[in-house]
């Protein structure tokens, strides 16, 4: 019995040495207030090359940080269910609608940063619960493999799309579940009218052979040929995926829906000061130029240099989108989406 | 004087009786706080909307979702089905042939067990998809592998090492005078095999099915990556906390996708019960290492040779395809050799790393005592609510694994049972979420242990504690293992819950793994699957050497081989 319960012992030791470790760990966080070295700061993030963006934060500010990569809608869905102890002390890119809803859930620290000054009012809450930090625009990744094979012309416009010979051949993700498909729902009704878009989204739909359930498959099954058109965010991240891939990557003519990726602080952060150092630097020249480096977008601040691979993006393109009615009416176009085109 | 005295000694009966239980009270407990509670979270979460009672979330689930129940269960029908069907055909193979690769086969099975979460229905493309090597590149094919059929197929390939491995537990523990006493009463080999042999293993058959059917049922992930247009109700339940927000609507579902496992569940006992008696009779003879070999005709015995080969084939070139994943690049419509997928394995990636194989070994040991102590208290004692606890327990399975992550969050939120943002509460998830596995191992083991051996050594004056000590748990031994070795397993490979509980800092390896295939990067994702398979399966031998070395001499005692 005696060699039983040892086991039983040691495994109760080695058990809570786990849950200790950590307790200390949050604990060091909140203790050491002097000096920039021992302080860490909790980020969820989804946004491309986190780990080197975050790299140059802690060399250019001491502060240490721990992350973790995990979808808005994840993020949000967690942050509801555990109200009231926030999940990280930031949260870093993403759907501009999930942090539209935490706002109105109260799950936000409201923060203007110094920094957001230049930033105009179409990029950041009035608040201050959240401040866009760059541009996400849309278009198409074409695998130009399967269009030659299926003698398909290319397609530069949104009303190429609805071509019939490109039957079966384009993906878009769900917009009840992807972002950034709901963005050129919304950005597209905003520029052309309910009526008419919702006439070209059924005519589309005859294109489709279904919605993926993930923002990230199109793009990936046009990279690799399993479709070959994708309707998908257009940054410089998705761009550099499709180096060494024969694809096409288009932004579309006849106007470029976009939404923007912002940063928010979580109410109740453990780091607030830290936090808000995050925002200041994310939001800064340094954080800016750092972001357009590793995760390559249209800034927010006119006085910011465009990305190289997107200095080929004609800005008078993209639509004059109001992302904060986009976030409004959202339950209604996508009650409108699902009763008229979802399968 | 007198009075006193003996209400002393009655106290002390009570007292002691607790003690001899205690035990098995502090482990009910245990299964109540860290599964039952949780659950009731959930299902308050469904109900409870916005400072009201409503059943809102319930009646909303309208038409479609009705399609989805049934798309569900079609699918988890099919691939339980199919996999029952190669599972017996193999595990008939490993048990009953003279076939010349059963070592092979086993080593098989258990490796296969062992499957990274997205990469197998990755690979699945890879090779089947629209563009595949062998669809298209090879055989010039342009077949579309989305939807129900790819769906099913994995499934089952997912489903069958499992299902094998509870057929062949059953399938040896067939006396062998019972064949020998058929042969010799001029029963014809076919005949044996459809009259006594598949009768005698019906409850690892059944056992197979269940587990098979409740995982199908809530599993999103393979759904998500290749179905397609087909959806079904654990991915729609999944996209409610992911892409909506919405977990009453969630929760609702999820406990709409419990009730069909539930009432399997219960027929499933009722068929266990009544195998139970005659399990103890054939139980005496241990027959594992006496090989019991049936001649089939020669064409059956070249179907079951076919079929397995057959399987054997599709897991070797998928796991060679994981392998090669990682030095593969995909770029430019051609693959070739690279190895710039192991730059991106940083130290966030190796550390994240290390802690996914500490909380498997944690979980795999305590959760493999818990669901042994648990299967032998169901079992044997009788404790009043021990059908009930046996219930509560299965649960964790039958939950779509996002929704068990969320109810933690739900149910350990508030003083004094605050543990979010800990790595305790990770720990308690894999722990709980993969009790019914070692439970179900201890109950198999349990069947074949005469209970006579219990009253005998009850009569030579063992106390409950020293019975437990002394003779339950050498003999459970080769539960232990096997629940082990499922529970670190699963432990490794699982995602589902993780994700809204692991924080910032102390992410997982699978986490890393989905973030690297969200991104496309199929290579890294590779690496890290290829790490996590490796370490598992030493880890796996390890304790299986191990526990080998240490429990013969308690096993030889009893079984007296």
């Amino acid at each position: 019995m005696k060699k039983l319960m040892y086991v039983f012992v040691a495994l109760l030791m080695l058990f809570s040495l786990a849950s200790c470790s950590n307790t200390n760990n949050s604990s060091d966080g909140g203790a050491n207030t002097s000096g920039n070295e021992n302080k860490t700061l909790k980020i969820v993030a989804a946004i491309g090359n986190k780990e080197d963006i975050f790299k140059q934060f802690e060399s250019d500010t001491g502060i240490k940080v721990e992350f973790l990569d995990i979808s808005s809608g994840e993020v949000l869905s967690r942050a509801l269910a555990q109200k009231g102890i926030p999940v990280a002390d930031v949260w870093f890119g993403g759907g501009a609608d999930s942090f539209m809803a935490a706002a109105k859930e109260g799950i936000l620290e409201s923060y203007v940063s110094e920094e957001a000054k230049d930033i105009s009012d179409r990029y950041k809450d009035k608040d201050g619960y959240w401040t866009g930090m760059s541009i996400v625009t849309t278009g198409f990744v074409v695998n130009n493999d399967v269009l030659e094979e299926k003698d398909l012309p290319m397609p530069l416009k949104w009303s190429d799309l609805t071509n019939p010979v490109y039957k079966d051949e384009i993906l878009m993700p769900n917009p009840n579940i992807s972002g950034t498909s709901y963005s050129i729902i919304s950005s597209l009704i905003q520029a052309c009218g309910e009526e008419k878009t919702w006439e070209y989204l059924i005519e589309l739909d005859k294109n489709i052979p279904y919605y993926p359930q993930r923002g990230g498959e199109p793009p990936q099954k046009a990279l690799t040929g399993e479709t070959a058109i994708a309707i998908s965010p257009l940054d410089g991240e998705q761009i550099a995926k499709g180096e060494g891939f024969n694809v096409t990557n288009v932004f579309p003519e006849d106007g470029i829906p976009w939404t923007v990726a912002p940063v928010a602080i979580f109410k109740g952060a453990q780091n607030m000061d830290e936090a808000k150092a995050f925002v200041d630097w994310s939001l800064s020249k340094k954080g800016q130029e750092t972001i357009a480096k590793f995760s390559p977008r249209i800034p927010v601040k006119e006085d910011l240099e465009i990305p190289e691979v997107l200095k080929d993006v004609d800005l008078n393109k993209l639509l004059d989108v109001d992302i904060f009615k986009a976030g409004e009416d959202r339950d209604d176009i996508l009650s409108v989406w699902n009763e008229k085109i979802a399968k | 004087m007198g009075n006193s005295l003996l209400r002393a000694s009655k106290l002390d009966v009570l007292i002691s009786k607790i003690k001899e239980n205690i035990v098995f009270i502090i482990i009910y407990a245990l299964i109540l706080l860290f599964i039952l509670w949780p659950i009731i979270a959930v299902v308050f979460n469904s109900i409870y909307v916005d400072g009201r009672f409503t059943l809102e979330a319930y009646s909303n689930l309208t038409f479609k979702s009705t399609k989805l129940l049934y798309n569900s269960f079609i699918v988890a029908f099919s691939s339980a089905s199919i996999a029952l069907i190669i599972s017996t055909i193999i595990a008939i193979y490993v048990t009953f042939t003279k076939g010349h690769l059963k070592k092979f086969i086993m080593i098989v099975l258990l490796v296969s067990m062992i499957s990274p979460p997205y990469v197998d229905s990755l690979s699945f493309i890879i090779l089947f998809g629209k563009r595949g090597l062998i669809t298209y590149k090879l055989l010039g094919l342009n077949i579309n592998p989305y939807g129900f059929w790819g769906i099913v197929v994995m499934e089952t390939l997912a489903n069958i090492p499992r299902a094998t491995l509870f057929i062949i537990m059953a399938m040896k523990s067939i006396d062998k005078n019972i064949i020998h006493a058929s042969r010799d009463l001029g029963s014809d080999e076919l005949s044996m095999l459809r009259s006594i042999i598949l009768p005698i293993s019906k409850h690892g058959l059944l056992s197979a099915f269940f587990i098979s059917f409740v995982t199908s049922l809530s599993d999103f992930g393979t759904p998500l990556v290749i179905g397609g247009g087909f959806n079904v109700f654990a991915t729609e339940a999944y996209l409610n906390i992911t892409g909506v927000s919405d977990i009453p609507l969630a929760s609702a579902m999820s406990i709409y996708l419990v009730i069909p496992s539930l009432i399997f569940f219960i027929l499933y006992r009722k068929e266990m019960t009544r195998d139970q008696v005659y399990s103890y009779q054939i139980a005496d003879l241990q027959q594992q290492d006496v090989e019991n070999y049936i001649d089939l005709p020669k064409a059956i015995n070249f179907i079951i040779k076919l079929i397995t080969c057959m399987f054997l084939l599709i897991v070797v070139v998928k796991y060679t395809t994981i392998l090669l994943g990682s030095f593969l690049s995909f770029t430019g419509g051609d693959v070739s050799f690279t190895l710039k997928h192991f730059e991106k394995i940083d130290f966030a990636k190796l550390s994240s790393f290390k802690r996914s194989i500490q909380y498997s070994l944690i979980s795999g040991i305590v959760g493999s005592i818990i669901g042994i102590l648990l299967s032998y208290g169901i079992n044997r004692n009788k404790i009043f609510g021990k059908n009930f606890i046996d219930f509560v327990a299965t649960l964790p399975y039958m939950m779509p694994g996002t929704l068990f992550g969320i109810s933690y969050i739900l149910a350990f939120k508030n003083p004094p049972l605050l543990l979010i943002g800990t790595s305790s509460i990770v720990i308690l998830n894999c722990i709980f979420k993969q009790i019914p596995i070692s439970s179900k191992a201890g109950a198999q083991v349990l069947k074949k242990i005469n209970p006579e051996i219990e009253n005998a050594a009850k009569d030579c004056g063992a106390s409950n504690f020293h019975l437990l000590k002394d003779v339950i748990l050498p003999l459970l031994s080769p539960a232990f293992l096997t629940s082990f070795i499922n529970i670190f397993s699963s432990t490794m490979v699982t995602i589902g819950a993780l994700i809204f509980l692991v924080s910032p800092g102390k992410e997982v390896a699978t986490v890393q793994l989905f973030s690297a295939i969200k991104e496309g990067n199929l290579g890294v994702g590779s690496i890290l699957a290829n790490m996590i398979i490796f370490t598992t399966i030493i880890v796996n031998l390890s304790m299986s050497a191990l526990l080998k070395g240490k429990f013969r001499r308690g096993e030889s005692d009893v079984y007296g081989d």
